[in-house]
């Protein structure tokens, strides 16, 4: 017994002999236990055996009753199938013979290629498979085209089985999205599924995913992703030869995205030298220095918002520089940003000047930034709005003063813009003496310790310019805590906040104690 | 089976009565073959009204009859009609040739159009006509009768209607056979043929008896069953087997080989899902029954519409008719020998399959 089926040796041909193959009477599922290639005017029910394909190699006399009785005497014999040209037509009462007593009937462009095909697919042993794919495998890629989509589309067309770029948890990066997890419920099942089996196992995965389909993968060296073959068929009869070639699959991705890679790290380090030049070029910018910036789609005409972020934590990768322009984008924000080691200068161009909707842009930088907080936490400092290229130099330099301060400044949500706060807050900056730290501390006392909900709340009130209402936002609580908050640090303090005086003090005071700590 | 050799069942006449069951039996006995017996049977009812026509069991010693019948084409036929001249023709040219005059005819198969046609001669001419032919069943080729080859068939007179007299004599029935066909082309396409004058001990030998009573007989036995009687019933009523009744599904008509070529016709059977193939040439020859070959010749096929009693020939299947499908003993003399089935089995019409002796086998 052999646990090939009908539907094995249609890809089979099609994928190794080229001959197309279609079924005309029976099911895809039933088992061929042999292959033997017969001649119609020979009497060849005689020599059939169960579980038999036979493949008919010359022209059988049209269908009457001779074609029934062969078939008939096929299927008694217990064959599992009958291959004819394609030339040659059964008429409906030979298809319907063949039905009921459980013949399959196959049509094929080719019989002698299928016979031989059907003959390596059952006799030869796995290695003939493993050839066969792998050569198919790699003359598809190469022609396949420089892109990951492109080239697991080649290899599913040309293999049969859906080839696909996954991540660690499961989710398609690359290749036919409604391949794998259709649209469907089994959808999560199978997602679900795949991403426990990815982080348990080492580098190969052999799966058989919830809604009954066989899955092939291996990691991929560069980058976090995982080549994975979806396999066609229920029982995975090519399980074992698409693993192994799976592994020259892996190698032809990890080159293609390592090259990719390249690629972006080179635009990336280009880009950055030249913002450092035009930071650098002061007063005027030399027309070559226009040139470039020109080539690379700066606009240097035109107003600017410096934008300056820093990554809290692990340093950023080309993922998160996307993800963090579909944040900005998503405020309707077009930022250009320019890699750095701890994190990006950016910077919007409007052309003219935008007036009053300063205010506007500065809420709408924060909303991005804390959409990209789930991803890359960040703080983010903003300069002034300033014209042309030197101004754009100037609202950088502000902006990166002002990410210095948001950094540490966690009440503020760690975003500083220059333009709202200005220099005061510089200077309040500078506050971190060791005479006044401890009287500070001493002041605040009451309110309990440093990082506690109290202190917390008078510096992010403080720091919003005495607005409870974006005290709240700052801090993610409801606006009637905060006036709680307010009343009873009033009380402990025994203080007025609306003195001005008052307001200094503890401001100074807040901001002395949470940088000490 | 009673119904199959009716050997009681004998007939003293053809009457005004039974001339319709007569024709029924003719078509049944036709097996889907030997033409149409109904332009002869019109002529025929109009002598019958004036009077019967006796059966005869055989001549008597010292007495002869001539097989007659008409070869060719029967659609030929129908387009060129005989004279009514040809028989006297015939008869007149082996009297020519000292040969003593028949008393008696029979039909060289009392099937299909021959059937009638030998009564109607007997009735003009006043000859006796015996209750017996020589192929019981309808058969296509003048060597499938019951004939011996030796001595010859002739001298055999064939007289088509342009005129002329052909006469072969010296030949034995295949021979006969090939030189009468090859002719028939070049004068008109059929013809009326006579043969030798056979003495009463030599019909005895070889004449196949009671094959006139036979068609009256299954006529009546199929005109006694119910208006509403389908397929099962009238299988039954005939002593046959139905194979299967459904609608037809495709026909196919085999290109090469001339009009006799033939092809093969299929159908599913509307109560048991099952296929039903009948190969045909001028007769259906053969029946499979999913692949499986049931019923061949020289038992008799039938294809007959049973809401109009209708009996279908080959030339007349088209797709989407329902039919039933029926097989029927043949005659027992061609089996009881292998060189008799030899000569009207299934490899006789080229078919590469043996005789299936289905009713020894029930």
């Amino acid at each position: 017994m052999t646990d090939i089926c009908i539907g094995d040796l249609l890809r089979w041909a099609h994928s190794t002999a080229g001959a197309t193959v279609s079924v005309v009477a029976g099911d895809a599922q039933s088992q061929i236990d042999g292959v033997r290639a017969v001649l119609a005017k020979a009497d060849f029910a005689q020599c059939a055996r169960p579980g038999d394909l036979l493949v008919v190699l010359d022209a059988p006399p049209r269908p009457g009753w001779h074609t029934d009785a062969m078939l008939r005497r096929c299927a008694d014999a217990g064959v599992a199938c009958i291959a004819f040209d394609s030339g040659y037509r059964l008429d409906s009462g030979a298809v319907a013979i063949a039905e009921r007593h459980g013949l399959g009937v196959l049509r094929t462009s080719d019989p002698w290629r299928l016979s031989i095909a059907a003959d390596r697919l059952i006799h030869a042993p796995t290695n003939a498979r493993i050839g066969a794919l792998i050569k198919t495998v790699v003359a598809a890629l190469r022609r396949a085209g420089e892109s990951l989509d492109e080239l697991l589309a080649t290899l599913s067309a040309a293999t049969g089985h859906t080839f696909l770029l996954l991540d660690d948890d499961g989710r398609a990066l690359a290749g036919d999205p409604h391949g794998l997890l259709p649209e469907d419920a089994g959808r999560g099942a199978d997602a679900a599924h795949l991403a426990g089996c990815l982080v348990r196992t080492g580098t190969l995965v052999d799966e058989r995913l919830p809604s009954g389909r066989r899955l092939v993968a291996e990691r991929v060296e560069v980058g976090e992703a995982w080549v994975a073959a979806l396999l066609s068929g229920e029982d995975g009869l090519d399980a074992g030869a698409v693993s192994v070639a799976l592994a020259v699959v892996k190698a032809a991705t990890a080159q293609r995205i390592a090259s990719l890679h390249l690629f972006h790290e080179r635009e990336a380090r280009i880009r950055a030298g030249l913002l450092t030049e035009i930071l650098d070029a002061s007063p005027g910018l030399s027309a070559d220095l226009r040139r470039r910036a020109l080539e690379v789609g700066w606009d240097l005409r035109g107003w600017h918002v410096g934008i300056r972020i820093l990554v809290r934590g692990d340093a950023p990768t080309r993922a998160h520089r996307d993800a963090l322009l579909a944040a900005f984008a998503a405020q309707a924000l077009e930022l250009t940003a320019v890699d750095q080691n701890d994190g990006w200068i950016a910077w919007i161009t409007f052309r003219r000047h935008p007036g009053q909707i300063t205010e506007q842009v500065s809420a709408a930088i924060r909303r991005a930034q804390a959409a990209f907080a789930p991803i890359l936490p960040t703080a983010v400092g903003v300069g002034k709005l300033m014209a042309g290229p030197e101004g754009l130099a100037r609202t950088i330099g502000q902006a990166a003063d002002a990410a210095k301060i948001a950094l540490n400044r966690p009440a503020s949500g760690n975003y500083v813009h220059v333009d709202r706060l200005g220099l005061a807050q510089l200077l309040l900056a500078l506050t971190h003496t060791d005479v006044f730290v401890p009287a500070a501390r001493e002041l605040l006392a009451p309110l309990g310790p440093p990082d506690g909900p109290l202190l917390n709340t008078l510096t992010a009130y403080l720091d919003a310019g005495s607005s409870q209402a974006e005290t709240a936002i700052v801090l993610g609580i409801h606006r009637n805590t905060v006036s709680l908050r307010l009343a009873r640090i009033m009380t402990l303090l025994a203080v007025d906040l609306a003195e001005p005086e008052t307001r200094l003090a503890l401001h100074l005071a807040c901001r002395a104690v949470q940088s000490a700590t | 089976m009673t119904a199959v050799e009716p050997a009681g069942e004998r007939y003293a006449a053809l009457t005004a009565w039974n001339l319709p069951a007569f024709e029924i039996g003719a078509e049944i006995l036709g097996s889907g073959g030997g033409g149409a017996p109904t332009a002869m049977a019109l002529v025929l009812a109009d002598l019958l009204r004036e009077r019967d026509l006796p059966l005869i069991a055989n001549a008597p010693d010292g007495t002869f009859a001539s097989a007659i019948g008409a070869m060719g084409g029967p659609s030929i036929f129908a387009e060129c009609l005989p004279s009514g001249e040809e028989y006297r023709t015939a008869l007149g040219e082996l009297e020519g040739l000292g040969l003593p005059r028949p008393e008696f005819v029979l039909c060289v198969e009392a099937a299909g159009m021959n059937g009638s046609y030998g009564a109607y001669l007997a009735l003009h001419e006043g000859l006796g006509l015996l209750d017996g032919d020589l192929m019981g069943r309808a058969l296509p080729r003048l060597e499938q009768t019951s004939l011996p080859s030796v001595p010859s068939m002739g001298p055999f007179v064939l007289v088509p209607p342009t005129g002329e007299v052909l006469l072969v004599d010296r030949a034995a029935p295949r021979g006969v056979e090939r030189i009468m066909r090859a002719a028939l082309p070049q004068c008109g396409g059929w013809g009326l043929f006579v043969t030798r004058p056979l003495s009463g001990p030599e019909l005895g030998h070889c004449m196949i008896p009671g094959t006139v009573s036979r068609a009256i007989y299954l006529g009546v036995a199929l005109r006694r069953t119910s208006a509403y009687a389908r397929g099962p019933e009238m299988a039954e009523a005939i002593g046959g087997r139905l194979l299967g009744s459904g609608a037809l599904e495709e026909i196919a008509r085999y290109p090469s080989g001339g009009p006799n070529a033939g092809g093969n016709v299929h159908l599913r059977d509307t109560e048991g899902g099952f296929q039903v193939r009948l190969e045909f040439q001028n007769e259906y020859l053969l029946a499979a029954v999913d692949g499986e070959v049931v019923a061949t010749c020289p038992d008799l096929l039938i294809v007959v519409d049973p809401r109009v009693r209708r009996f279908v020939r080959p030339e007349e299947l088209r797709p989407r008719l329902d039919v039933a499908v029926i097989a029927l003993p043949g005659p027992s003399w061609w089996k009881q020998t292998p060189a008799r089935l030899g000569l009207v089995g299934p490899r006789a019409f080229g078919i590469e399959h043996d005789y299936v002796d289905w009713v020894a086998a029930s």
